[in-house]
């Protein structure tokens, strides 16, 4: 499955952030998301608490683009060996970045096979499994359910 | 109930499976649970257990905030999976459930918790409403012929009386050659009253009436 363009999961993201504000054409999705996200009213440093986690925001929009002609799976085997060692992507905290990879990965997502979920994606399972509970991110759609199958333990 | 003693590696080897696809030990965010077990741990857990190492590192770093995290503290041994503990030996595949036996290894807190869930469940159904089943129904009354008194037959198809039936509005429908027919409606509730009962019980006037049809029959 190929990785959709950013600007298509633009509106889920702004309406997630809170923004229905005027957007300046002349910025990239990237740069509306990131400046956009600075002022959202129900989460506070969704940009990243320290420089470091913020160059880790940006860090993985830039990733995110790159990866828009490649396949779904490259992307997810990254995040799988991210979030070994982590909860989210970007630090310890709940960034944008996470925001941007949940909407762009979902339809991966949903078409993972129990096996894959639970053999190669475990970490990414549990990651979007976590993300998917957070208020406001999934919208209008049901959340998927993820279930620990005693096949492959 | 809950990891066993997490000091030692069997213990922490089970809240490592347990974290393997979650991220904290209750919820979706850091809570007091978190907390507990943090801190009953010996120290980081070794790499080989790799979730409950990202874990670990995760909430330490929320060091500074702990005494904010939501939730109560509780006793260690009421997080985690709600399987029994090393005692009782943890079939090592969870497969063989008896699927007719009780669980006897069950959390007595667990039960309460069901329980009570349970009798709030079963006060909520009995308070709700029971909604009646109702039907409109219109009936054509046909007599035999033209001379039939229809005054009369709309007297006695009233008169037609039966627990949850309701009769309504009537009219008079001009069939031809004079003849009429009368058109009635009524409301049943339909678990008390039949159709059957009714089409008998009017052409039980035989003297007035020639049959009985049932024009329109709608759920109210």
């Amino acid at each position: 499955m190929d990785v959709h363009p950013l600007k298509d999961d633009l509106p889920v993201i702004l309406r997630f952030i809170d923004k229905a504000g005027p957007i300046n054409s002349t910025d990239g999705p990237s740069t509306t998301i990131v400046k956009l996200a600075e002022f959202c009213p129900n989460f506070i440093n969704l940009n990243g608490k320290t420089a470091f986690n913020r160059a880790l925001v940006w860090e993985w929009l830039e990733k995110r683009l790159s990866f828009e002609n490649g396949s779904a799976k490259k992307l997810c085997k990254c995040i799988e060996e991210r979030l070994q060692g982590q909860v989210y992507l970007a630090g310890n905290d709940f960034t944008i970045a996470d925001v941007v990879l949940f909407h762009c990965l979902k339809p991966y997502f949903c078409d993972l096979t129990h096996s894959e979920r639970q053999t190669q994606f475990v970490n990414s399972c549990r990651w979007f499994q976590h993300i998917q509970h957070t208020s406001g991110i999934m919208g209008e759609s049901k959340k998927i359910p993820f279930l620990k199958n005693n096949i492959y333990v | 109930m809950g990891f066993g003693n997490i000091k030692i590696a069997s213990g922490v080897e089970k809240l490592n499976n347990f974290l393997e696809d979650k991220s904290y030990i209750d919820g979706y965010v850091p809570s007091q649970a978190d907390v507990a077990i943090f801190e009953a741990m010996a120290g980081a857990p070794a790499d080989k257990f790799a979730h409950a190492f990202r874990w670990y590192n995760h909430i330490n770093s929320y060091k500074s905030q702990f005494e904010s995290l939501p939730g109560i503290k509780k006793p260690i041994d009421q997080y985690g999976p709600a399987s029994a503990s090393a005692a009782n030996g943890d079939a090592s595949d969870d497969d063989d459930v008896d699927l007719f036996g009780s669980d006897s290894e069950e959390d007595e807190e667990a039960e309460k918790i069901r329980a009570e869930r349970l009798a709030a469940y079963q006060e909520r159904k009995s308070k709700k409403k029971v909604i009646i089943a109702k039907s409109n129904i219109i009936l054509d009354v046909k007599p035999w012929d033209d001379e039939t008194d229809m005054k009369e037959l709309e007297r006695l198809t009233r008169t037609v009386e039966t627990d949850g039936l309701l009769w309504g509005a009537s009219k008079l429908v001009a069939v031809g050659y004079g003849i009429q027919k009368l058109q009635i409606s009524c409301v049943v509730e339909d678990d008390k009253v039949s159709t059957d009962f009714l089409e008998e019980s009017i052409t039980g006037f035989e003297d007035f009436v020639q049959s009985v049809d049932i024009v329109a029959f709608n759920k109210v």
